[in-house]
């Protein structure tokens, strides 16, 4: 069973600094979950959050000797916190380019998609839409558009003509552009029905 | 270069943002040389952030066993006789937890982070209940859908964490607690038979205690006290109030056995306990329902056996739904739907 500690801080960094566990504990306690909230409201992802507490936290112990007693611990761990959650972060933005790049190209019929306030919804909405195409469309459309194979070479994996990958990859994209431009046109008229 | 922005910066960690305003932010991020201004802004966020909740806490123990995991791996110890000994005796240890440990994994389908955790995880399945024994013998039952993980080094650390609903028979170690953590409550014993509910889905934690004695804390609210024989307590997850009675321990916690039994309780609480023994789904047509009385024992019946003599005394009529297959062609969950007579 865990003891309520009211140590000052400077107390509890002098210990870790030696070597307590105690010490690390009881920072962990106090920490936590303030660096699990704020990196999960940039990164997102529960999952990535949780990675970087446990790195955060794991290069405190391994720079404990070093600890420096005068600084504030919080800045202190902040530091460390910035350079993970932007590590995480740009990992992320590179992980998510192919979804990034299929809607630039949904902007260029729709433009008002870009400066649409709930970019997190219509980046899921177009992720169920990928997911809802057809198994064959679909498996061609991230060959494609994700996996950056030529048309020709789609075409020889899957035993098919390149005019049928074509003509699929057209209707997927079709039906992507659809779903967005439905989307929006009816927003617009709610919107107008609204304000009359 | 441009400036940061920590309005719209603010505004992306609140999910209120457009497709323009994420480049420009990955812009931000991706720019080594604007490193210092969004460090410093976001930084000035971190000062503003908030602090901790009580209701929206994390369980981030699992997180911290890891990090505490591989701060001892990194110690390399002087190798004394004892600590040799010791490393023995935890490789033995571990193929003898083999067994257990194939079995949790049939029983588990999905479970990908076995390769870097070093726990193990018993699962009873939704409308059934599952025996369990632990390395150092202690064992006891898992009711319908309930999660229980130790850690490997079990031995030397007896640590059960567990959502769901419980019943222990501990074996006695005066050196080793044995401790359950749930969410909301931290259970130290040294040897006893106790049951423990941490159901997801009720707003209280409760541990009845047979036998032998157990400390019940909640560190972050300075909670600690001692439950004894033949006692309830009754602690509120939401409010931190808790409240211990006096009862029959052996009886209440018979569900082990495969008894059910009902002690004047509320028609709506029967349903609630049956929904989850059963794994079946049970809707009522009138809420007034929810308020009659049943008191009865049941052991070894099926579902509709005991629905059926429920309503041979109280004004209620049933309908048991067909099985419906749902469109991945699986059944879905059995339907019942109580009415008033």
């Amino acid at each position: 069973m865990k003891k309520i500690d009211f140590q000052p801080e400077t107390e509890i960094i002098a210990s870790l600094k030696r070597g307590s566990v105690t010490a690390f504990e009881s920072l962990f306690e106090r920490y936590s979950q303030k660096l699990y909230r704020f990196s999960y409201s940039y990164l997102k992802s529960e999952m990535e959050a949780e990675d970087v507490v446990q790195e955060v936290f794991l290069k405190i112990w391994k720079n404990r000797g070093s600890l420096k007693t005068e600084t504030s611990f919080q800045s202190y761990l902040f530091t460390i916190a910035f350079h993970s959650i932007q590590k995480s972060f740009n990992k992320k933005t590179q992980q998510q380019k192919f979804h990034l790049d299929l809607f630039e190209l949904l902007v260029v019929e729709n433009s008002s998609l870009e400066d649409q306030l709930d970019f997190e919804t219509l980046l899921t909405r177009l992720n169920q839409l990928i997911e809802q195409l057809p198994t064959r469309r679909k498996e061609i459309f991230l060959k494609r558009k994700k996996e950056g194979k030529s048309i020709q070479a789609i075409a020889s994996e899957m035993g098919i003509s390149e005019k049928t990958v074509e003509n699929q990859i057209t209707e997927a994209m079709h039906s992507l552009r659809n779903a967005f431009c439905k989307d929006k046109i009816s927003g617009k008229l709610f919107f107008l029905l609204f304000m009359s | 270069m441009e400036n940061i922005d920590y309005r719209l910066l603010k505004n992306f960690t609140e999910g209120k943002y457009s497709f323009r305003d994420f480049k420009r932010i990955s812009s931000w991020f991706e720019d080594s040389s604007m490193r210092n201004e969004l460090e410093s802004a976001i930084g000035q966020h971190w000062n503003e952030f908030p602090g901790d909740r009580e209701e929206s806490k994390k369980d981030l123990s699992i997180i911290y066993d890891q990090l505490r995991e591989q701060i001892r791996r990194e110690q390399p110890s002087p190798v004394s006789l004892q600590k040799r000994m010791i490393r023995i005796y935890s490789k033995i240890a571990a193929v003898l937890m083999l067994p257990l440990l194939i079995l949790t994994m049939i029983i588990l389908l999905h479970k990908n982070n076995i390769e870097e955790s070093s726990w193990a995880e018993i699962y009873a399945p939704p409308g059934t209940r599952t025996q369990f024994q632990l390395p150092d013998g202690s064992k006891g039952w898992l009711n319908s859908e309930t999660k229980l993980k130790y850690p490997l080094n079990f031995k030397y650390n007896r640590h059960v964490n567990l959502v769901g609903e419980a019943y222990f028979e501990v074996t006695k170690n005066k050196n080793l607690p044995f401790t359950v953590t749930t969410s909301n409550l931290d259970i130290k014993v040294l040897g006893t038979t106790f049951s423990v509910s941490a159901l997801s889905d009720e707003p209280t934690t409760d541990v009845v205690l047979e036998e032998g004695s157990v400390e019940i804390g909640n560190p972050g609210i300075g909670l600690k006290t001692v439950l004894k024989p033949d006692h309830k307590l009754v602690f509120d997850n939401q409010n931190h109030e808790y409240q211990t009675t006096s009862l029959n321990a052996r009886q209440y916690n018979a569900w082990k056995d495969g008894m059910l039994i009902f002690r004047n309780e509320s028609l709506g609480e029967v349903f609630k306990r049956l929904s989850r023994w059963y794994n079946v789904k049970i809707t009522f047509t009138e809420d007034q329902i929810k308020r009659y009385k049943y008191r009865a024992t049941f052991k070894n019946e099926t579902v509709e056996e005991v629905i059926r003599l429920i309503a041979m005394t109280l004004p209620i009529e049933y309908k048991i739904q067909k099985r419906a297959y749902d469109d991945q062609g699986v059944y879905a969950v059995r339907e019942i739907v109580i009415m008033k007579k």
